[in-house]
């Protein structure tokens, strides 16, 4: 190729400048939105339900006005609004949860506000999130077990299903978790092993917290969201028990009749434990659209938005009153459970939760690795190194 | 002497003053401000000490295992005549320009469709993943800078020890590796560096268990808000990195040699020489190939996913959108460094340095020593508190992208004004013409070669980064390394295929490219 046909190539440039805008357009990404939104990706998606044009419809804003910007999870959404907190883009924060709110007060992320209707919100909710509205609650959730009950292989009694079995290898080498770090529902199974097992002296069940993390990191699969963790239940064939909502089991019976799938919760003399997650949508502090913002919230936790809920989100919602569809039959009755939340009190995850995602790290990695960290191997190739340096400093 | 020579040189200090000398000053300031107590508290944390161990053990064995098969290969390269010799050098040079990325998912779907099931246990996602990954993205350096430097040799050495009666083992011994020392140990250190900064394969293979320095970092501050805890490991790996590449720059300087009368290649081909190059091309190339077959394979779903808009959530924008976001970040990055690189050269034309060895340290080897989630991580710390961060947030992932392009740039354009023979500018300089005639008559003609090697390597390295961008994204502005990642284990197999073998594909003609017009100096 001569020089000069090289040249062509930086026609290249105007071209891509022209088109790359261009195909934004297309994606109907407004330039100067109405109003921005911070959530994660799987918010109302599964079968989907487009909450951002119905808000526009309800509110009468021309298609496009709001503009969503889904994150991979809810670390991503609060780190990006800390990063902004002095000059934000986003007005409302959709998905921070009862555990990561406390991250959201201390950075001073969000702004109280009492949305219309907040009286027919289910009694309890609003005080386990914030009882000064920092967030308002629009779902929750019970984190259980859930497993694919032709593939499980192994003895389980889900009345009496206790979370030492879950250590038998034949157990552990079927599940699969999700990294707390990064997953709100994994944060919520720490947190349930946190309150059940505790540290040795306290807790319900013997033993310790820790040990069962480092237990269960022998052959427990890891995942960094729940989207990736449903994948390997359904793509690996020994894998069948993930870390979910007592509520997942409806999304098979709702979608195509299929009630082949189980939840299960840890039972203590009797008593079903489970940790209760509640998500809440927050106005952010400075919002540039803050009277939009209250519109949309107040809407958020309306019927219209609500009855979406239980079959778009799978999980259930916060207001009063709206009976779950027949099809959630298979999933366990939220009133039989007893929140393992009022074990852990906001002020304890508050102060303990770094250390304990800390001693969590520590104890999922201490497992296998620490006899395969390949540290003599190493030392061994450390030592394959030296006779070349010195052999150089001769030359 | 004229200070306002310096002029020149303005808009590139302006560039790394503001995007990279502001940046890692706040993140010093946050490392040293936490305390003496804080910083060993940090360095001597169980969970920093493993890490630390694994970053360094990692990094070792990669070495090794991408000497063991790059030293035979580089040897054979440059003793024998091989079939299909210019085909293989390019085979044997390509991977390592594929993006991590492209690397990573084509060994994971090589070793889950393959591997595993013959080896029941294995899994990719463990140590011996990750090196095994790294040897494979490393083979290709070791080969083509040790063939360099074997290709040095004198042929008087070779015929004075065999006529001593010096065995082949005994003068390769002897000769041969001596020779190649300088070049084996510049390419040793280089691997290292690139391991020990590993990012995009750690993170996804190493999951919790295994992190290097690089991910830790970035689960520190962007996962759990410990922004100091992030900036003493920031500071303790780039402390690393700046003795590694200062011992590099030391060695490579000395492995130029001028050797007239160098080594022959025997007239005949060699089979053996031929089927063991090939054979280690195969396996550089395995990734690579396992993503195209793959799409090839799943050719209708392809396409109909490529064009379905149901990833655009998780994407944040349309699958056509990632890819000419990918090139346009591309063009500029590489423009932006073949601007900013030859400002260097005029710079040294004015002042009549022979070489622009002084405005190395300074220049390049800071930012050389600095990881990508390091300054993606320093440049949240600072610009992220201006309002416009979000909205301008693609000027900071092209200079992201910049910074980690500009040694690799000003490499190649600076060596290029090496070549210019300074007797004809002593000549000019008794003439009357201006020296922007000089500059655009003389000059450039010798830098139009290393201005073009360093555009296209500059787009190379912009279209497969993924640590900074991964670190600043936001919204539409997604590239195909960040797509792979996002779609990587759970929506869509289908795509994060596509989108690597879209990336292979434009590799492969940046690489032809790069061939015609020039050739492509793999080190710095």
């Amino acid at each position: 190729m001569r020089f000069y046909q090289l040249r062509r190539l930086w026609l290249l440039i105007p071209l891509l400048l022209i088109l790359t805008p261009m195909s934004s357009a297309s994606i109907s990404v407004d330039q100067s939105p109405s109003l921005v939104i911070y959530t994660y990706d799987s918010l109302l998606a599964d079968p989907g339900y487009a909450f951002d044009r119905a808000f526009e419809v309800y509110a009468g804003l021309p298609n496009g006005s709001v503009q969503v910007n889904y994150l991979s999870d809810t670390g991503t959404i609060l780190s990006r609004a800390i990063a902004e907190k002095n000059n934000p883009v986003a007005d409302i924060l959709i998905g921070i949860d009862n555990v990561l709110v406390h991250q959201a007060r201390e950075e001073n992320i969000l702004t109280p506000y009492i949305p219309d209707g907040a009286e027919q919100l289910i009694d309890g909710l609003v005080d386990d999130l914030a009882s000064d509205y920092l967030l308002t609650p629009y779902d929750y959730g019970v984190i259980a077990l859930w497993y694919l009950n032709q593939e499980f292989e192994g003895d389980l009694d889900t009345e009496e299903f206790s979370l030492d079995q879950l250590l038998t290898e034949e157990f552990r080498s079927q599940l699969i978790v999700q990294d707390p770090r990064l997953s709100s529902p994994g944060l919520g199974f720490l947190l349930t092993s946190i309150a059940l097992y505790g540290d040795d002296s306290d807790g319900i069940l013997e033993g310790n917290w820790q040990d069962f993390w480092r237990s269960l990191s022998q052959e427990t699969a890891i995942t960094s969201s729940w989207g990736d963790a449903i994948t390997r239940l359904y793509a690996e064939e020994d894998r069948t028990m993930m870390v979910s909502y007592t509520s997942s089991p409806a999304y098979g019976n709702c979608l195509w009749e299929d009630d082949t799938t189980t939840a299960v919760l840890p039972t203590v003399d009797g008593v079903q434990y489970g940790w209760q997650q509640i998500e809440g949508i927050g106005l952010v502090n400075n919002a540039p659209h803050t009277d939009l913002a209250m519109d949309f919230i107040d809407w958020f936790i309306s019927e219209e938005l609500q009855e979406q809920i239980h079959l778009n989100q799978w999980v259930y919602p916060a207001r009063d009153g709206i009976s779950a569809p027949d099809c959630y039959n298979t999933s366990i009755d939220p009133s039989t459970i007893t929140p393992l939340n009022s074990l852990l009190s906001p002020d304890t995850v508050e102060q303990q939760l770094d250390m304990w995602l800390t001693d969590w790290e520590v104890s999922w990695i201490e497992g296998p690795v620490s006899s395969n960290d390949g540290l003599p191997i190493n030392w061994i190739a450390a030592l394959l190194l030296i006779p070349i340096l010195r052999r150089r400093n001769k030359v | 002497m004229k200070h306002s020579h310096y002029a020149i040189l303005l808009p590139f200090l302006a560039f790394l003053g503001i995007f990279f000398y502001w940046p890692m000053t706040k993140i010093l300031t946050i490392a040293f401000s936490a305390g003496p107590e804080q910083i060993l508290a940090v360095i001597s944390n169980p969970l920093t000490t493993r890490f630390f161990r694994f970053t360094l053990g990692q990094s070792i064995l990669t070495v090794v295992g991408a000497t063991l098969l790059g030293l035979p290969t580089g040897y054979l390269l440059s003793r024998h005549r091989l079939f299909g010799d210019k085909f293989i050098r390019a085979a044997l040079t390509v991977p390592f320009l594929f993006p991590p990325l492209v690397l990573l998912l084509g060994f994971v779907l090589v070793s889950e469709n393959f591997i595993s099931p013959i080896f029941n246990t294995y899994s990719p996602f463990s140590y011996s993943g990750i090196v095994i990954a790294h040897i494979l993205y490393n083979v290709s350096l070791i080969t083509r800078i040790t063939e360099s430097g074997f290709a040095g040799e004198s042929q008087g050495l070779h015929d004075l020890a065999r006529t001593m009666g010096s065995g082949t083992w005994s003068r390769f011994r002897d000769i041969s590796l001596p020779q190649v020392k300088p070049a084996l140990i510049s390419g040793l250190l280089l691997v290292f560096l690139f391991s020990f900064n590993s990012f995009a394969i750690v993170l996804i293979l190493g999951e919790v268990r295994l992190q290097t320095l690089e991910v830790m970092i970035y689960a520190q501050s962007r996962l759990r808000f410990n922004i100091e805890t992030a900036a003493i490991l920031a500071i303790l790996q780039l402390s690393i990195n700046l003795v590694v590449i200062a011992v590099y720059t030391r060695t490579s300087r000395s492995t130029s040699s001028l050797e007239l009368n160098t080594l022959q290649k025997p007239p005949t081909k060699s089979l053996y020489a031929t089927l063991f190059t090939y054979v280690i091309a195969l396996l550089t190339w395995i990734p690579a190939m396992a993503v195209i077959y793959y799409v090839i394979n799943q050719q209708s779903i392809s396409l109909a996913e490529f064009f379905s808009s149901d990833y655009n959530r998780y994407l944040g924008t349309s699958s056509l959108r990632v890819i000419l976001n990918t090139l346009f970040i591309g063009f500029i990055v590489a423009i932006t460094a073949v601007l900013l690189s030859l400002s260097i050269v005029v710079f040294s034309y004015l002042r009549r340095e022979e070489s622009v060895d002084r405005l190395l340290i300074p220049l390049i080897l800071l930012p050389m020593g600095t990881s990508a989630v390091t300054t993606g991580f320093a440049l949240l710390q600072t610009h992220g508190q201006f309002s416009v961060f979000s909205k301008i947030v693609l000027v900071y992932i092209i200079a992201a992208q910049l910074l980690i392009a500009i040694p690799f740039a000003t490499r190649a354009v600076s060596s290029s004004w090496e070549n210019v023979p300074k007797e004809i500018l002593q000549v000019t300089d008794t003439m009357d013409v201006s020296q922007v005639d000089v500059l655009r008559n003389v000059i450039f003609p010798y830098l139009r070669t290393g201005i073009f090697v360093a555009f296209l390597f500059s787009l190379a390295i912009s279209i497969g980064e993924f640590g900074a961008t991964f670190y600043l994204i936001r919204g539409e502005w997604t590239t195909l390394s960040l797509a792979i990642e996002r779609l990587f284990t759970s929506r869509s197999t289908v795509l994060p295929n596509m989108y690597a073998s879209f990336l292979v594909l434009f590799t492969l003609l940046l690489f032809w490219i790069i061939e015609r017009v020039g050739t492509l100096e793999l080190k710095l």
